[in-house]
Parts: C-alpha cells; sequence; structure tokens
C-alpha cells in the first residue's frame, strides 16, 4: 500500500463530545441547542449531523473547559432529556488536504480502524478531513496515520500554539 | 497565548457560496470492526477516479459511526457496491441512498473560533422550512445539504443572515 502525501495533521487542544443519539423533532432540536449554545457565548468547532425523518442524530465537540457549563445548561434542558450523551475528553485531528480523495478517507479509517483506536466523530471541509477520538490517543493517531499518509520531509503533526476566542457578537454599531 | 477577537458585522462576513447539483447522499453505519475494512474497500475505489464532496459521521453510542457520504450521482452505484461488500457481513446492515440533493458550502473570517455561527445558520433555515438533510461544521466551513429543488430557496435564505462579497 503506497503512501499518499499530504502537507500537514493539526491536533487540537482538548475538547469534549456531546451526542445527540436520534432525538425526534429534528429542526426544532438543532435550532433550540444552538441557540442554547450561542446565547452562552459558547463556540461549537466541530459539528457533525443528520436527519433521518424527523430524527436528528448529532455530534459536536465544545472547549473542555466548558464541560461543567454546557452540562449544567443541557441538563436543565428536558427537551434534550435522556438522548445526550457525553464523552469527557476529545481531540479533533484534522488531516489536510484530502483532495476529495477517496483513498485519504480510506486510509484514515483503515488506519485507526486495524489499531483500535475509536472515531468518535467525522467531517471533512473543503480541504480537511476531520476525526475525532480520545483525547488521550491523539497523538498514537497521528503516528497511526503516518504509516499510511506522508507529510514533507521535517514536518511533524502540530499543534496550535494560541487560541482565538470571541468576547462578544454586536449587531450594528 | 489567547487571542480575543471583536467582530462588529450587521450580516456575518463570508468568502461567498458554493453551489454544487447533481449529487447522491449514501447513508450506511459501520461497527467499529466494520472501520478498516470499509477504509479498505474505500481506497481500492481510489483508482476508479471516485472524489467525495463530503463526508460526515457521527458516533453510536461507542459501537460504530453513522455515516454519510456526498458524491456526485455518477459513482452511487460504486459507492453502494463498496459499501455492501462490508457491511452485508453482519445482520442489520442498511444502505440509504437519497438521489438529487444539492450542497452549499461556505466559509468566513475565524469561523472555527467564533460562536452563533451554526446558531445563525440552523435558526435562518427552520425559520424558512427548508428541510436539511446533513450538515457540517468543521475547519471554519459550514456544509449544508438540501433537496436540489429547494437549492436556491435555501441560497436566497441563507444570503439573508450572511454577507456574501459585494452584497
Amino acid at each position: 500500500m503506497k503512501k499518499i502525501r499530504i502537507e500537514g495533521i493539526k491536533l487540537s487542544e482538548e475538547l469534549f463530545q456531546l451526542n445527540i443519539l436520534r432525538h425526534f423533532h429534528s429542526k426544532d432540536t438543532l435550532r433550540h441547542f444552538c441557540r442554547i449554545l450561542a446565547s452562552n457565548k459558547i463556540n461549537i468547532p466541530f459539528l457533525s449531523t443528520a436527519y433521518f425523518g424527523e430524527e436528528v442524530q448529532l455530534v459536536c465537540c465544545m472547549s473542555a473547559e466548558q464541560k461543567a457549563k454546557v452540562q449544567d445548561l443541557i441538563n436543565a434542558e428536558a427537551s434534550l432529556g435522556g438522548c445526550v450523551e457525553f464523552i469527557p475528553s476529545t481531540g479533533l485531528l484534522s488531516v489536510y488536504p484530502h483532495k476529495s480523495d477517496v483513498r485519504v478517507l480510506g486510509l484514515s479509517l483503515f488506519a485507526l480502524g486495524r489499531a483500535r483506536i475509536p472515531i468518535h466523530g467525522l467531517a471533512s471541509s473543503l480541504s480537511a478531513l476531520t476525526l475525532v477520538t480520545d483525547y488521550g490517543r491523539l497523538d498514537e493517531a497521528a503516528e497511526v496515520l503516518q504509516e499510511y499518509l506522508e507529510l514533507p520531509p521535517g514536518q511533524r503533526p502540530f499543534r496550535p500554539q494560541f487560541r482565538i476566542t470571541q468576547s462578544e457578537i454586536v449587531k450594528g454599531r | 497565548m489567547e487571542t480575543i477577537a471583536v467582530y462588529w458585522e450587521p450580516r456575518i462576513k463570508t468568502y461567498g457560496f458554493t453551489k454544487v447539483r447533481g449529487l447522491s447522499l449514501i447513508k450506511f453505519g459501520l461497527s467499529s470492526a466494520q472501520m478498516s475494512e470499509a477504509g479498505l474497500e474505500l481506497w481500492r475505489l481510489g483508482d476508479a477516479g471516485v472524489e467525495f464532496y463530503l463526508i460526515l459521521g457521527q458516533d453510536l453510542g461507542g459501537q460504530g459511526l453513522s455515516m454519510q457520504m456526498l458524491i456526485r450521482d455518477q459513482w452511487e452505484q460504486k459507492i453502494v457496491e463498496c459499501v455492501e461488500q462490508v457491511i452485508s457481513r453482519e445482520p442489520g446492515g442498511v444502505i440509504n441512498v437519497i438521489p438529487s440533493v444539492g450542497l452549499i458550502h461556505f466559509y468566513g473570517p475565524h469561523f472555527g473560533d467564533r460562536y452563533g455561527i451554526a446558531d445563525t445558520v440552523f435558526d435562518a433555515l427552520a425559520k424558512g422550512d427548508v428541510p436539511l438533510l446533513a450538515a457540517g461544521c468543521s475547519a471554519s466551513s459550514i456544509y449544508l445539504v438540501f433537496p436540489e429543488e429547494r437549492l436556491s430557496e435555501s441560497e436566497k435564505i441563507l444570503s439573508e443572515v450572511f454577507e456574501l462579497p459585494g452584497s
């Protein structure tokens, strides 16, 4: 199996994951859920969702620092009761560029599956294929991927050295 | 190091919408045990030049992933055959194909670092009563999948709450 050349692997800071499992009233659930987070100034760096008729299935990740706050907010929401699950410590691993190539996707699933590293979520963007796994296994996941995906010489998977947060949304002056 | 950014925008700025028609959304579940085998089969499809527009996956309570793959409709049969090879070996495997879907994707300044972007998207679409089929937000990008015949209407709704270059 020939290695595929990529440009980089980016690892996130520690996050936590929230899953909504096949919940009824899809449209209102998602809207309501995102409104709760936005009104509490909580960013969602990763979200992956699908609809099954009137049901929604969602996974999203947020900063680990916000975990207690989000748990309190969600636990106070009777409409979401019983269908929410938390994974306490997750991280994002983004491989880029994927160039829409199924081989990059295939090798990523193959490598992590073979190493029995869990994939809690998945989403692609224009350039990156982002996988969610346990935060404690993020470095191991990056190592495993490099058995099949080749970084430029001398380059290693990296973590951003700074973080940007937004202090306020002001709609109009 | 932490940088705090403040945005003053009457409407949230984007770098423009991209619309794609003529797509199929293929939905299937993969158990944790099937992950490596499915990966291998997808890798093999690379020789046929199969490309994806979007891939999404949601955790099935630690039992695997619910997957959605958005592709050109010309690749539908190949992907279905590929997935069938893997999931048919365990009982209960189902593949669901939704043909004639469309995609709108866009990104904007620091979308990955800001709160309220997803809220703006889902609030606008809910008010507009547009049926969303799948959505993904990662790496500053928003990907939204609609029935193809509702794509223009969805774009209009989104353009009322997001600013496009030159608008």
